[in-house]
């Protein structure tokens, strides 16, 4: 690894407006804590290139806000003031000790996060130990993992803190080996003096106690010499994984006498228990304990808690309980009534239209989609002598300690929660329903318990994507005879959707602004702020309306687009084909956007729009603009006769601009992740409610996508760096690729895609 | 409850078991072998994928009857003194793993089809390894990472 000559800052560098504490604890280590006092909010560096020109108030009643404030603004505005909270520990052994305080759910954060350090702090990335941070009040909405924003929110604290304690190393290092502070070198975690002599960061505590006029003024590198930003990166934990050494919350061992438990749930969504005998149960071998509970997802649902010593002991526990259940508070309700009741409160698209105007409309169904993560929710929790402990795979660890606080009377500094890496989240993780179920029933029990929710549970009782109705209309006016290329005039998007619980995650941060935005309400403005139409087609409105069903919800890899975009996007290929244009050119022409031209045009050319192919193969667009960052789409697919049982992407190409890529390796895994999500919703799979009961119940019947329904082919474009700090994308393919994958359809069996999975409405499609 | 011996990673292990007890809450709740991961319990995600001899097993479904005189094998012990078994180098190599629940499922699965097939083709990859589910959506490196271990054996 090559040195780096520090930059040592000049009495004439920038201060930092906001209040910096910096603790250097004078000892054998360094270690630090640094973090920005939270004076002002939109005057640092930070938010004030990103604070809106108007107040965020007066914004948020126009729509199509996402054109000037987008939800990522918001997220990154809200918690900006509680960002700078990092531990970062220099070891006796030299080692980095880094406590991140964002959740790793198999996205990747920990290893971006690494690298950020590794590059400020002139270490290399296997000199640094990452660890999730437990919940810690004091960050409020800064210790929130959702919204594809985890890598734009640490990219300017992280630097600048770890800039900030570069410079305290090498002013130590300098005065330990008698240089000044500009002729200190450092890599690799040590500094070295011209001459050659060197000293390990872990040596280097003296002489910078209390120079916090040195962590002020430190300021990140130059990205022009970037060596590991932006450089392909393995993930960090890759080694752990693959040799079964990882830990996931039930593979901990933290609390010993935590004994597995299982809860028995009513046979509709919002039971409860009327009475119970768990005289059988008790009496089964390995079973020590039963209760009843409430628990967490549907609010006013309850069922019998079983506690044994292995989880198979607890199964069959739970399986011997005579339970007589209340009903459920969705027993008259399926599908259908709640498709029939989201029309009816669909608002109507404009009014018809003048003459000589055609249109194309239609009106799209999708269904509540499970996030079905590989591990299901899970928690382990020990409640005892007026404190609570609790592990578990939180991505809003401060509301589930708030929410387990006032669950058990205690204060929120009572209970402690730690934050365990995850199987996959998806949006299911926001909310922490075993967390909070695992806290009562430790406390009932009097016990320590590992709570697991089965497949089964997880499939029926978790969250879910909302069901959602979308009628998108589009009025043009075709080509004149005299030349001149068609107009779109008016584009119109009606969504009706099952109301989104966007408590946590979302609303945390959008809360912070409550005295504004209160009376518009979360929904309103979350969808104002992620909902754009970026094709000039005249005058365009997208409005939602929404209503609430005991369904309980939570965002699915994005919150509105991986359904409303897709709408939009089939509709604008079906008003090319009507318009007479390719559906490609007819983009390019109407875009008014140029990164998103420019991986729309990066997907074609790479992909060979417009090939010619054979019979029931074609291929499809999709593009999306979200999270200050771009994705196209370009899908092959191959159908067969017998209907589309058998369709399978055969091809996928996309390209993403996120202004800066981090981690290229981390990114692509992103990117592949999302589009193999386009072939689980759009082809495969969802959920159905019959009578107050979700049908399905394992992967069996929730048929996510294998192997077999991928793309053996897949390749990923990254657009050159336009920007400093990288925009998100954990959610950013989601749409951009469910829409190819619907668009190719269509095009290779002339069918319109009206409702999802398409597989199941054939018929109707 | 009747005492059931087998032998686990190489170790004999006597434990008191029900007959219809599947083995693999006995292997993570007793005796803290948890690479095998619990993802749907009736045999149908393969995250806790192992092996019984030679053959690939699903512990969830296996009963604890069954169990008995046999030698099973889980992600633990697949490297062997901390040398990486070639399955696991590629998945490293290739930077397969997201949230890494489903791997070791996926990886112990990858080992027997190269074993009996050490040059799959797309279709064989997509025979062998479709009831192995991953969330996540690594597929495409686990395609990568079985050519790249077949290559280099
Ligand atoms: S847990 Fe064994 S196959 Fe799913
Ligand atoms: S890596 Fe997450 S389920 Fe496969």
């Amino acid at each position: 690894m090559s040195s780096h000559p520090s930059a040592v800052p000049t009495a004439a560098a920038p201060v930092d407006r906001r209040s910096f504490i910096g603790y250097v604890v004078k000892g054998s280590t360094l270690a630090v804590a640094l973090s920005y006092g939270a004076d002002t909010l939109g005057g640092g560096t930070t938010a004030s290139a990103l604070a809106p020109t108007r107040p965020v108030g007066e914004v948020l009643g126009i729509p199509e806000l996402a054109d000037g404030v987008d939800l990522t603004d918001l997220l990154l505005l809200s918690g900006d003031p509680f960002y700078y909270d990092f531990l970062i520990r220099i070891t006796d052994e030299n080692r980095i000790r880094f406590e991140l305080p964002r959740m790793e759910v198999g996205q990747g954060i920990e290893t971006a996060a690494a690298m950020i350090v590794a590059e400020e702090l002139d270490v290399a990335i296997d000199q640094i130990d990452v660890s999730l941070s437990p919940a810690e009040i004091r960050r409020a909405t800064g210790q929130i993992t959702g919204g594809s924003h985890s890598v734009a929110s640490l990219w300017d604290p992280l630097r600048k803190v770890t800039a900030a304690l570069r410079a305290l190393i090498v002013h130590g290092a300098a005065t330990r080996l008698g240089v000044a502070p500009g002729q200190v070198s450092t890599a690799n975690g040590v500094a070295t003096a011209p001459d050659g002599r060197s000293v390990r960061y872990a040596d280097v505590s003296d002489g910078v106690e209390g120079r916090n006029d040195l962590a002020r003024t430190a300021v990140p590198k130059d990205p022009s010499t970037y060596r590991v930003i932006g450089s392909p990166t393995n993930r960090i934990d890759a080694r752990d994984i693959v040799t079964g050494r990882m830990k996931y919350a039930m593979d901990l061992d933290v609390v010993p006498g935590a004994l597995p438990t299982v809860v028995a749930r009513p046979p509709t969504l919002g039971g409860t228990v009327r009475s119970y005998d768990a005289s059988a149960a008790l009496s089964m071998p390995g079973v020590v304990a039963a209760c009843e509970v409430p628990t967490d997802v549907e609010g006013a649902s309850s069922g019998v808690a079983v506690v044994a010593r292995t989880f198979g002991e607890a199964f069959r526990g739970r399986d011997a309980l005579r339970i007589e259940w209340n009903p459920g508070t969705a027993d008259d309700l399926s599908d259908d009534d709640i498709i029939t009741q989201l029309r009816a409160i669909n608002l109507p698209t404009l009014p018809a239209v003048p003459i000589l105007t055609k249109s194309v409309s239609g009106e799209f169904i999708f269904p509540y989609m499970a996030h079905a993560p590989l591990e299901t929710m899970t928690a382990i929790a020990d409640v005892s002598g007026g404190k609570a402990r609790v592990w578990t795979g939180a991505k809003t660890p401060i509301a589930a300690q708030a929410k387990i606080a006032r669950d058990l009377g205690m204060l929120p500094t009572d209970v402690e929660v730690n934050v365990v890496k995850s199987g996959g989240s998806f949006g299911r993780r926001l909310f922490f329903d075993a967390a909070v179920e695992a806290a009562r029933i430790s406390s009932i029990v009097g016990r320590p318990v590992k709570l697991m929710f089965t497949r089964q549970e997880d499939t029926k009782f978790g969250r879910a994507r909302p069901l959602s109705i979308h009628k998108v209309q589009a009025t043009y006016r075709r080509g004149g005879l005299l030349g001149g290329p068609g107009a779109v005039l008016s584009f119109d998007h009606r969504a009706a959707t099952s109301a989104l619980d966007a408590r946590h995650g979302f609303g945390e941060g959008i809360t912070a602004f409550a005295g504004e935005v209160g009376a518009f309400g979360f929904s309103q403005t979350l969808w104002h702020t992620t909902q754009l139409v970026q094709y000039d087609f005249g005058l365009t409105s997208l409005l939602l309306n929404e209503k609430e069903f005991p369904v309980a919800t939570s965002s699915w890899r994005g919150i509105y687009s991986g359904t409303a975009v897709v709408a939009n996007e089939v509709i604008v290929d079906e008003l090319a084909r009507a318009m007479g244009e390719d559906e490609y050119e007819f983009r390019m022409r109407t875009l008014d956007d140029d990164r998103s031209q420019a991986v729309l045009r990066a997907v074609a050319e790479a992909g060979g729009w417009g090939r010619s192919m054979p019979r029931r193969t074609a291929q499809g667009l999709g593009l999306h603009k979200e999270y200050k960052s771009r994705a196209a789409v370009l899908a092959e697919i191959k159908t067969s006769p017998s209907a589309q049982q058998d369709a399978r992407v055969t091809k996928m190409v996309v390209a993403v601009d996120v202004n800066r890529v981090v981690n290229p390796t981390g990114l692509e895994a992103q990117v592949i992740g999302a589009a193999t999500d386009a072939i689980t919703t759009i082809l495969r799979t969802g959920l159905h409610l019959d009578s107050g009961a979700i049908r399905e119940s394992s992967y069996g019947d929730f048929e996510i996508a294998q192997m077999k329904h991928t793309p053996p082919e897949i390749e990923v474009i990254f657009m050159p760096t336009n920007g400093d700090r990288p925009g998100g994308a954990g959610e950013l393919v989601v749409p951009a690729a469910a829409a190819a994958v619907a668009n190719a359809f269509a095009r290779a069996t002339g069918i319109r895609p009206r409702r999802f999975p398409l597989r199941d409405f054939y018929e109707e499609a | 409850m009747p005492d059931i011996t087998f032998d686990i990673n190489g170790t004999p292990v006597t434990i008191d078991a029900e007959n219809d007890d599947a083995l693999l809450y006995l292997i993570r709740d007793r005796l803290g072998i948890t690479g095998p991961k619990y993802g749907c319990g009736v045999g149908v995600c393969g995250a806790c994928t192992s092996f019984r001899g030679d053959e690939l097993v699903r512990p969830c479904i296996v009963p604890m009857s069954d169990a008995a005189g046999q030698s099973f094998t889980t992600i633990e012990a697949l490297a062997v003194d901390d040398v990486l078994h070639p399955v696991q180098q590629a998945w490293i190599d290739e930077d397969v793993a997201q949230c890494g629940y489903c791997q070791a499922g996926q990886i112990m699965t990858a080992v027997k089809l190269l074993e009996r097939n050490p040059n799959p083709s797309d279709a064989d990859i997509d025979e062998a390894m479709s009831d192995n589910y991953c969330r996540c959506g690594t597929y495409h490196r686990i395609r990568k990472a079985i050519k790249r271990a077949a290559s280099s054996a």
